[in-house]
């Protein structure tokens, strides 16, 4: 019988139903109440005619019902795609048109987003949207049914017919030419993490986890199935905490938690504006960060200041699944300049740091990273040329499935067989966990026909937040626009965390020699305290 | 509450030219909208402490005194005066 992610939910809840599996504010929801809820779910979704292998968007911040929704559509042999409800309407149309669905769930406030969406009437004559909320659906939209629906249908599994093999969830991550790429996940890809993380973080049913990452980022599927997998319980971090540092502590605190997962710019928050105490949550046992270089100054800050827990650098892309290589920091680095290794791959992955010729590099030298092993998607969804051109098959295999995805990261492997991440290698940036490709930003802002030149650069900062998005433009000859007025148009394309933080207006870009944008320059312009350094 | 209004107008006038964000409505929800994130959270607060002259510390914010424009001059008239009158500075 096929391994599937819903099981460890069903699992527990013929075990151990009364045990605790979400909690969100006041609320709490059983094992026995997910696996009840997401059974009816998925006999609903069935009824109306979802079928195996049917893309079932979800336009839902974090909440029991959406994850509810989550295993309802896994228990429907069907796939979830999880969309960000802060992303405008325009680009949340594109990812559905991408997965050519005809479903959508939705929940919770997200009524602006959704009634712009039904208010097309060719997807709504395409689409079925199911809400999620037992209270009213927004104005302007009409359901195929609501969540009070749900009390008709039995609590019983339905029979599934998915292998592991099959999709999951598809993810979508942003693209350089404007459009969003989405990656397949399989049920297979996120169980070869997941019976490697609990075993290595030894988690069992008494930890309490936060589920902090948003449920479009990779990162929340370990948040949800790893909790799963060992029957604990899943504390889901209201979003708006994010903004309140000493929140996100006394969330912790209250909720005495075990395990913290998130993006180090939540920790770098937390650690700039000195909300741990020495000796602080006494519960934590792990401090887990994955998306981007948390800054060696917060590690040493939480690491001083929680020394009971442990703390783990998880490293890999969306393509390769959560995360392919961990690093368990051994003791308090000495000095704010030590670089954290992504480390060693974890069980079922390799990772490669090889040169042109796709040779392995030499000990200490640099060259692009590549990932080989069980976590690599199948691909993007409906893109054989991308996906082509993102995994490899490895140099000198004869077996077709034998296949290398390039990270884009450039690398070093060490004598102490750690690897050691030093960069891009293209133009895509982190910002907040986010990978954000800066050629998204300039479609967009090319796309708003108001600018003769527009260049967006990353430059490194001294926040929290790592990268700012700094944008160089040239109106177009008698157009009056503001850096007010571009953020304003362009927000109504791309969603906050790719909206540029500075501007600059220009009668023209600089340029290097052969007539490219020179964007080492543009850098050192918005980056004054460097260009005014002695 | 013509004091709370002119307010209004001021941190509007804020967002836009210190921000770069319009804002078009005192009573949108800014958080929902995704309009404010952490970054621009902690512009803001410098912003709002230099304009009004007071000093905030995060342990005495609240999420809901900063969810709109409309909020956030209730929430800095009350400041305001509790304020001592030395520390209120005029200009902005």
């Amino acid at each position: 019988m096929s391994r599937l992610l819903q099981h460890w939910v069903a699992e527990q809840a013929s075990r151990r139903p009364e045990a605790g599996a979400l909690v969100f504010h006041e609320r709490r929801l059983t094992y026995g109440e997910l696996e009840a809820q997401s059974n009816r779910l998925a006999r609903l979704l069935r009824d109306a005619g979802c079928a195996r292998g049917d893309r079932v968007c979800l336009l839902s911040p974090k909440s029991p019902e959406t994850i509810v929704a989550i295993l309802g559509v896994l228990k429907a042999d069907a796939m979830y795609v999880p969309l960000d409800p802060g992303s405008p309407v325009a680009r949340v149309e594109k990812m559905i048109a991408a997965c050519d669905n005809r479903w959508i769930l939705a929940g919770g406030a997200v009524g602006p987003t959704l009634a712009g969406l039904c208010a097309n009437p060719e997807f709504a004559r395409t689409h079925a949207v199911g809400w999620l909320d037992a209270t009213p659906p927004p104005r302007g939209v009409e359901p195929q049914f609501s969540g009070v629906d749900l009390a008709t249908y039995s609590a019983e599994p339905p029979a599934c017919r998915n292998s592991e093999a099959d999709g999951a969830h598809i993810l979508f991550t942003s693209g350089s030419t404007g459009t969003p790429k989405g990656v397949m996940i399989t049920h297979a890809n996120v169980r070869r993490f997941i019976e490697w993380a609990v075993p290595y973080f030894g988690t069992t049913a008494t930890d309490r986890i936060s589920a902090h990452p948003p449920l479009h980022f990779d990162l929340s599927t370990f948040d949800m199935f790893g909790t799963f997998a060992a029957g604990a319980e899943l504390h889901l971090v209201p979003p708006e905490l994010n903004l309140l540092p000493h929140k996100l502590a006394e969330l912790i605190r209250r909720a005495q938690l075990t395990q913290w997962f998130s993006v180090p710019s939540a920790l770098n928050y937390m650690a700039k504006f000195d909300v741990v105490k020495h000796g602080d949550f006494p519960s934590l046992k792990r401090v887990l960060w994955c998306g981007e270089v948390l800054p060696t100054p917060a590690l040493i800050y939480w690491m001083q200041r929680v020394p009971h827990a442990s703390f783990t650098n998880l490293y890999g892309p969306t393509e390769a699944t959560i995360a392919s290589s961990y690093y368990t920091v051994p003791t308090c680095p000495a000095s704010e300049d030590e670089v954290i290794p992504i480390g060693r791959a974890c069980d079922g992955e390799e990772l490669l740091v090889l040169d042109e010729a796709l040779r392995p590099t030499p000990p200490g030298e640099v060259g692009d990273l590549y990932i080989r092993g069980a976590g690599l998607s199948p691909g993007y969804w409906r893109d054989p040329e991308k996906t082509r051109g993102a995994f490899l098959p490895y140099p000198g295999s004869a077996s077709p499935g034998d296949r290398i995805y390039r990270t884009g990261d450039l690398a070093s492997v060490g004598s102490d067989g750690l690897v050691r991440f030093l960069g891009r290698a293209d133009s895509q940036v982190k910002t907040r966990g986010y990978r954000v490709e800066l050629g998204e930003i300039e479609t967009a802002l090319h796309a708003l026909g108001t600018l003769r030149e527009c260049a967006v650069v990353g430059v490194a900062t001294h926040d929290f937040d790592g990268v700012a998005l700094c944008c160089a433009y040239v109106p177009l000859a008698g157009v009056a626009v503001t850096p007010a007025s571009l953020r304003e148009a362009v927000a109504r394309a791309l969603p906050s965390y790719m909206l540029p933080s500075r501007w600059l207006a220009f009668d023209e870009l600089p340029k290097t020699s052969n007539g490219k944008i020179d964007r080492r320059r543009l850098k050192e312009l918005f980056a004054p305290e460097a260009v005014s350094a002695p | 509450m013509t004091d709370v209004r002119e307010l209004e107008t001021r941190i509007a006038r804020l967002f836009a030219e210190r921000l770069e964000v319009e804002v078009p409505s005192p009573d949108l929800d800014l958080f929902e909208a995704g309009v404010v994130d952490s970054l621009m959270f902690v512009k803001l607060l410098a912003t709002l402490e230099e304009q009004f002259g007071f000093r905030l510390a995060f342990e005495e914010l609240e999420i809901d005194d900063f969810r709109t424009v409309r909020h956030m001059a209730r929430f800095v008239a009350a400041k305001r005066r509790s304020a001592e009158p030395g520390r209120v500075s005029a200009s902005g």
